[in-house]
């Protein structure tokens, strides 16, 4: 049994920078129309209530992953120019990331109802 | 930016690093007091930032989706009063039953052609219409429409299951011949009792004289698996996979079904020709 998983929470660390997650997937994801702004819907993610494991489903396809801690953390950094003298944000740190490093499974119609 | 645990405590306490480096030369990135070099790596791998992210641990059973909910709370039988799901009392859930099944014999109504009308205005004055309209709905099937009535069927497997709950609540061992007579003069007239009905909540022990029967429910077991399978067997020795499969069930799952479930947590031997299971270490 799969459980919604796409509730939003305000996450942060102890000292305030905002912890981000990463989603690794193999490849890219391409999309059928091209340079779309703002926000886009990709995919759907989900969490198995029996193992905890993450599941996407991007299209036809369905990714099985596990949650990992980052052995070494990331931060996320932004370009900001402040009159003239260049400095970077940092806008979050990534201590763990859902990766997807499996071969994307279809999905077939007539077996569906499983997923 | 990947980091190293010093850089990760730099930013968490709020201090700033500083990129240094001429045209020429390699960027390095400078704390207060120690200096890093700086490389460029690359990944073929997309990696998709995401804000805000549920982790699996932290979604918890709350985020259910409403249709497993649902089954869920239909499973255990969950009556909603006044916007609140509540659990009805054991003694209670009879009471109710009791005189739902009276009804039965009062209006002569044959099994398939119960009134639900009729049910409801005898006991309205007795039991909340919430709790009427839940156990009705849990223990009835529609049967046939005539002149736009609906007629109702009770399901005649779960009363009867119910009934031998009640029959073998008080803790202690019962005649097992006894304990049928008793039963089928509980359930309605033209219901059938059977043994099978007992799996999963009574345990039958045939090797005795005279045989006994005795109330055991899942819920009566512990959570953690292998506590739970150590209860089994030490309730009773040898089990068939029958037997057994209504209290481990909940831990199957598409790869590891019951029959993996036991090779994995018990040992298996035969018995006069029939396959039985018990623990897997003897002591």
């Amino acid at each position: 049994m799969i459980s919604t998983a796409l509730n939003f929470r305000e996450s942060e660390s102890v000292s305030g920078v905002p912890e981000w997650a990463i989603v690794e997937l193999q490849g890219l994801v391409q999309m059928k129309k091209e340079a779309t702004v703002g926000r886009t819907v990709i995919g759907d993610l989900h969490y198995y209530q029996r193992n905890r494991h993450p599941v996407l489903v991007l299209g036809h396809h369905i990714l099985n992953g596990k949650e990992v801690k980052l052995e070494q953390p990331m931060a996320v950094i932004e370009k900001v120019d402040i009159e003239g003298k260049l400095e970077y944000k940092i806008k979050a740190i990534v201590k763990k990331k859902l990766l997807f490093k499996s071969r994307p499974k279809p999905i077939i119609s007539h077996v569906s109802d499983k997923i | 930016m990947q980091l190293d645990d010093k850089l990760l405590k730099e930013i968490e306490s709020g201090n700033s690093l500083v990129f240094k480096g001429d045209l020429d030369e390699n960027v390095v990135l400078c704390t207060e007091d120690k200096t890093y070099d700086v490389k460029e790596a690359e990944t073929s791998n997309s990696l998709l930032l995401v804000p805000n992210l549920l982790y699996a641990e932290s979604t918890g059973d709350q985020i259910a989706s409403r249709a497993e909910l649902d089954v869920e709370l239909n499973k255990i039988q969950a009556v909603k009063i006044d916007g609140y799901y509540r659990l009805l009392e054991f003694d209670y859930e009879f009471r109710v039953l009791s005189y739902m099944l009276d009804l039965i014999e009062e209006n002569s109504w044959p099994l398939n052609r119960i009134s639900k009308e009729i049910t409801f205005e005898s006991l309205k004055d007795l039991v909340p219409e919430s709790v009427l309209e839940a156990l009705f709905r849990f223990y009835t099937v529609e049967t046939s429409k005539e002149d736009d009535i609906q007629y109702y069927q009770y399901k005649q497997d779960k009363v009867c299951r119910f009934l031998a709950r009640v029959l073998l609540k008080s803790a202690g061992k019962f005649n097992f011949t006894e304990f049928l007579q008793a039963w089928r003069d509980s359930v309605p007239e033209g219901m059938i009792t059977d043994e099978s009905l007992l799996s999963g909540i009574a345990i039958v022990d045939k090797n005795t004289t005279p045989q006994v029967v005795w109330g055991f429910s899942e819920n009566d077991l512990p959570d953690d698996i292998n506590e739970r399978f150590k209860t089994l067997f030490r309730t009773k020795a040898k089990w068939t996979v029958d037997e057994i499969s209504p209290y481990i069930e909940s831990y199957a799952t598409e790869k590891l079904n019951v029959n993996a479930l036991l090779t994995k947590y018990a040992r298996a031997s035969t018995q006069d020709g029939v396959r039985v299971f018990s623990a897997k270490h003897m002591k």
